[in-house]
Order: structure tokens, then sequence, then C-alpha cells
């Protein structure tokens, strides 16, 4: 939606139906609505370092308010790194990291997500590495490394096998390519 | 107040007004005006017969005027005496009166016999019934005369004059199941139930253009209106706006999370700046969400303000009255606010309760234990000391002239006959030893005792010895 000016419309942008997913997703929206938003998390979370607009935070208030609407325009979310420090410092148990996956996984079920977050996916899946940098068997042979790691990417077998680990989880829901 | 009324101890006089006082600590004389009420109150069972035969209707203060009741009414239900009055301004006997001179209607005393309905059943009606004056002597005052809550007016950026923005104390009554919707909650303007509301905080608090101060408790009511709303009607949209939630103190914190937990939607550095109506009949609020950091727009279906504290009318009239003294924002002042929290700076003159500044009800009862303390402590030993820093009048030298009278701040000098001249004279038990007279008294005839001249003079010389 192309917003005409500046203003979050609280009741337009009001979407109860977020709630049950994050119920579903197992986040229990009451204790997230014990937030006092004292803002612990966020002097403690590299997203608000880095500069990204909906940190924990506001992303915890946004949920509480049931804006669904600005996790799916906004990337913040996939910004998280996944140290759990919110988790650490939060006084009243909200655990924020828990909630930013949630959205994560509402958010891939409308395909809102960067382009960046599809390659990582579909190479975790298809190679059992989510980055792939290019050319990284010369560099491993230049430091003694064989050329292949020892993983399920030098694995055939384990690969399917991995593949199919993966075709069982949330994945096939969520994928935003064809799972072979 | 039930049990006030059934204490031999305590004498209860309602319906009045205090107009005089005089003398001192310890020997006050109070006149007060026992306001006509034109119903015989030792008669009178307050079985409200004659509030519902009763013609004239005037809107109900009580209801802050969102409903009406009868020129001859008990102000509500539970008031303490249950008693009727009639309310002469509008009563249409004593509005036919005044104008034409003749006696009418009278329905409240003798009923309308063409149609079998009788008049009070007590006789109680008394319509000759005049104003009292009478004096007691006390020897304290307890000065507790509450506030009132601004009025909605005020803010012409909330749209005041729609019935669907509500003042608190109006919203209050709303709910309650003696106000004007009998508890049922729905908009004023059309009977709808009301889906989506917003109420928003510091209407008129913490603004230099109206009162600078907290009015302390707007958080507290605000988080309980929403909690009662949530939980009768677990549906229903609910936006607080606050500046910052301020809810200090055991259990409040656990109300306010509690609350929150029932989903109701706080947004926080949101002192609203518009509320406009819609043609639709809808309100739209504006704000700004500290923690989106974005502005924020909601349509809501009512508003609640909460508007601040402020003195009750008369407040200043009573302080010069007891000499009790206001503060710059027109509560009655205390004399220290960490350690004479109950006292005024008229001696044996205590406060307690809003009057004295913005506070909740357990704080109130507290306070009220505390002067009732200070002022039993004060009176029940039959004597009192006083502080030997007081002026005296050496009324050999007094010319008369009365300037001391006019400066005393505590109506302490008076001027009597003395040796056939009118001669100032300090009353110490009034006197503060504030040292003003002594120092403006053109004829030196008032000594300060403790510091007369030659007292400082003598401190002086020791303190500048080499």
């Amino acid at each position: 939606m192309e917003k005409e000016v500046n203003v979050i419309k609280l009741d337009e942008m009001f979407d109860p139906g977020f709630w049950e997913e994050l119920e579903q997703l197992g986040i229990p929206v009451k204790r997230l609505r014990e937030c006092i938003q004292c803002g612990r998390c966020a002097a403690t979370c590299p997203m608000a370092l880095a500069g990204l607009e909906f940190f924990v935070k506001r992303a915890v208030h946004a949920s509480i308010l049931g804006l669904k609407e600005i996790f799916l325009e906004d990337s913040s979310v996939w910004g998280c790194q996944s140290c759990n420090r919110c988790v650490e410092v939060c006084p009243m148990d909200i655990r924020p990291y828990e909630l930013i996956m949630a959205i994560r996984r509402v958010s891939m079920r409308e395909y809102a997500m960067p382009s960046s977050t599809i390659d990582g996916l579909s190479n975790y899946y298809n190679f059992g590495h989510s980055v792939m940098v290019k050319g990284y068997e010369e560099r491993r042979k230049k430091v003694g490394l064989p050329e292949v790691p020892p993983t399920v990417l030098g694995n055939e077998e384990m690969r399917k096998k991995f593949k199919e680990v993966l075709k069982q989880t949330a994945l096939a829901e969520v994928a935003p390519f064809p799972l072979d | 107040m039930g049990e006030v009324a059934q204490n031999k101890n305590i004498e209860l006089i309602t319906y009045a007004e205090v107009e005089d006082v005089k003398g001192y600590v310890g020997n006050f004389e109070i006149t007060i005006r026992k306001k006509a009420r034109y119903v015989d109150w030792d008669k009178c069972t307050g079985c409200g017969h004659c509030v519902n035969i009763c013609p004239a209707k005037v809107p109900d203060e009580f209801n802050l005027g969102l409903s009406k009741r009868s020129a001859i009414y008990i102000q509500f239900p539970q008031a303490v005496p249950k008693k009727a009055v009639i309310d002469a301004e509008n009563c249409l006997y004593f509005k036919t009166l005044r104008k034409t001179g003749k006696v009418a209607c009278q329905i409240c005393q003798k009923g309308i016999p063409a149609k079998n309905i009788e008049g009070c059943p007590a006789g109680a009606i008394n319509f000759e019934d005049k104003d009292e004056l009478i004096k007691i002597k006390v020897g304290a005052v307890i000065l507790a005369t509450g506030f009132k809550v601004m009025e909605k007016h005020h803010f012409k950026e909330y749209s005041p004059d729609c019935p669907d923005v509500l003042t608190a104390l109006e919203f209050e009554r709303i709910l309650s199941a003696t106000g004007p919707t009998e508890g049922q909650l729905k908009r004023l303007s059309d009977g709808q139930k009301p889906k989506k509301l917003a109420f928003i905080s510091c209407v008129g608090s913490r603004d230099e253009r109206y009162h600078s101060y907290c009015s302390k408790v707007c958080c507290m009511y605000m988080i309980k209106h929403a909690r009662i709303l949530k939980e009768k009607y677990p549906d229903i949209d609910l936006y607080l706006f606050f500046i910052d939630v301020r809810t200090p103190g055991k259990d409040f914190e656990e109300f306010y999370v509690y609350t929150k937990q029932l989903g109701v939607k706080v947004i926080r550095g949101g002192r609203v700046s518009a509320v406009d109506v819609k043609p639709d009949g809808k309100l739209r609020v504006r704000a700004f969400d500290n923690d989106l950091c974005s502005p924020v727009e909601v349509d809501v279906d009512m508003v609640v303000l909460a508007t601040a504290i402020e003195p009750g009318p008369d407040t200043e009239k009573l302080s010069r009255l007891f000499a009790a003294g206001c503060g710059r924002e027109g509560f009655f002042k205390e004399v220290h606010t960490k350690l004479y929290p109950v006292e005024t700076s008229a001696k044996g003159v205590f406060i307690a309760g809003c009057a004295q500044g913005p506070k909740d009800i357990p704080e109130s009862i507290a306070q009220a234990r505390a002067a009732s303390s200070a002022a039993a402590a004060l009176v029940l030993p039959g004597q009192i000391r006083f502080e030997a820093i007081a002026a005296e009048v050496i009324r050999e030298k007094c010319s008369s002239c009365g300037v001391c009278v006019q400066l005393c701040p505590y109506n302490a000098i008076v001027l009597e006959p003395y040796d056939g001249i009118y001669k100032a004279k300090v009353e110490p038990a009034l006197c503060a030893g504030c040292g003003t007279c002594a120092a403006a008294c053109p004829s030196k005839a008032i000594i300060f005792h403790g510091f007369t001249t030659e007292q400082i003079i003598e401190q002086i010389k020791a303190l500048t010895v080499d």
C-alpha cells in the first residue's frame, strides 16, 4: 500500500488475524502485551545499532497493536542476527527474539522478504549452506583445506537426506521456490 | 459517610457554608449559613415521592448535566443524609412567587388531588423555610473541601461540542448504574454502543497554559476504565493515549500490566493533537506514537478526556476566611511539604484531601486521618505552647496609625481602646513571629521578642570581635 502521508492508521492497519497467527506460531500474545516498552532490548540489539527501523522494541509494540502490514513493508526483522541478547536482558520475559522469528514466518507466507533471503534459503535447501561464496574451492585449497567441505555439500547421499528432512519442516509450507 | 452520620460525637451540618470566622486556635467562633432547604429534615424520610411528582426539571449537577433532576431533589442515591431539598431557583412555586407574587404548584406538598396523587406523606415540605445563621465554637478546623475537574469546553482542539467527547467524570457517570444511561455504554449522540474508544490523558495537566502540575490520578482511572470496559466487552477496541504512564506504588504497575494483557492498546508519547468529528459521526484522533516513532491516526466512536483536577471554586474564599493561604495553583498550602503536610500557616487550621492538591483515595484517607489526629492532639490537652518569638506592642509608644494592622499576614493585630485611645494589640496566639510589623512600625513601638534591636546589635558585636 502506497502511503499518501507519513501516518500510521491504527484502525485501518489493525489486523486481529495477525495475533492469531502469532499464537499459532507459539507466541502468547498475552505475554507480549506485558511489554512496558522500557527499551532495554533496543539498547543491546545489533539491529538497532545498525540503524534498522523496526528493531526489537518497536517490533513488539507494533505486534501488540496488531499492525501486520508494517512488517510486510519493512524488512527490519530480517536483519536480526539471532544473538538472543534481547531475551537475556528483557525484564518482563517477553522473549523478543522469538517474536522476530515468528514475524519472519508470517511475512514468508505473504512472500514479503528480501531477495537475499530467498537465495539463502534455496542455497540452504540445495547445498546445506545458506551462504555460498563464489570460488570457495580455490580459497579452501589455498589454505590447505579439501576443496569441498565435509558437510552435506560434499556428500550426495546426505544432501538428499537433508532435503528430505527440510521437507518435513515449515519450509515445505512457506518456501518461495519449488522443493524438488 | 453513613458511619459518620451515625456517630454520636459527630454533628453533620450539610447544605451549609462558612460565613465568617473569628478567634484563633483553640477559640474559633465560626458562623455557618445553613441554607433554606424548604423541607423539614426531621420529618423527611428520604422516600423520594416528592422527587417523582415534581414537574420542574433542570440539569442534574451530580450527573454533570447529562440528565435531568427535579427542582425538589435528593442529590444522589447514596447521599448522607438522604434528605430532599428544594432548589428555590428552579422550583415553580418560588418562580411564580417571585414573578407574580402568587402561590402556584405546591405539588410536592399537596399532591395532585384530581389524579389521586398525594403530596409528601411525611408532611415535611415547608415553603416558609429561611436561611439560618448558626455559630459554633471549635478548637481546630480541618478544611477538606475537595476539588473540581476541568470542563472540556476549554479544549477546542478536541471538539468539545460533540456529545461523544466526554470528560472522564462524565464517562464515569455513564458507566454508573444510577447515571444518565443507567449503566448502559452508549453514545450520547445516537444511542449506539461504541466499538472503539480513545482515552486521552493530561488534558489540562502538565500544560503551562492551564495547570503545570500532574493531576496524579488520571493514569490510574484511565486504566481502570479500560479494564472495566475490556472485562465487560472483550471485543471492544480501546486506545489509551498517554504522555507517559504514571503508575507509581504498590499494586499500581501490576494493575497496568494486567490491563495491558487484556488487549488494551497503549500509545505513549501521545498527547493527542486533535479530535475531529467526521461527517459520518466518527471521531478522528490524531497523535504521535513514541514507540512506533510515527504520527498515528485512529477513527473512534467515543473519546474520553482525562481533564485536570482543579481547586474547588471556593478554595480561595475559604483560605481568606481562615487565613490558611493558597499556593500558586490555588490549592490550600501546607506549611512544609514533608514535615508539616496537614498544617496551614494559620494555627489550628488543618487540611486534607484534594483541597491540598491532587491525590487518590488512599492518600486522601491517610491525610484525613493525619489531619484529624493533628487537630485532636492540639485541642485535647486543653492548653497550647507557643514559640517565644512573637511581637508585642509597647502601647505607650504606639501612635495608633494602624499600619501594622493592615500589614499583618495573620490578622493577629487589632486596634483596641487603651487609656481611652485606640492602640494596636498583638494577639499572641495568632502571631507567627514573622517580624513584618516590628520592621514597619514608624514609632518603633513594636518589639519582637528574641530579636530586639539591642539583642541584634549585641550579636553583631559578638560576631565581629577580632
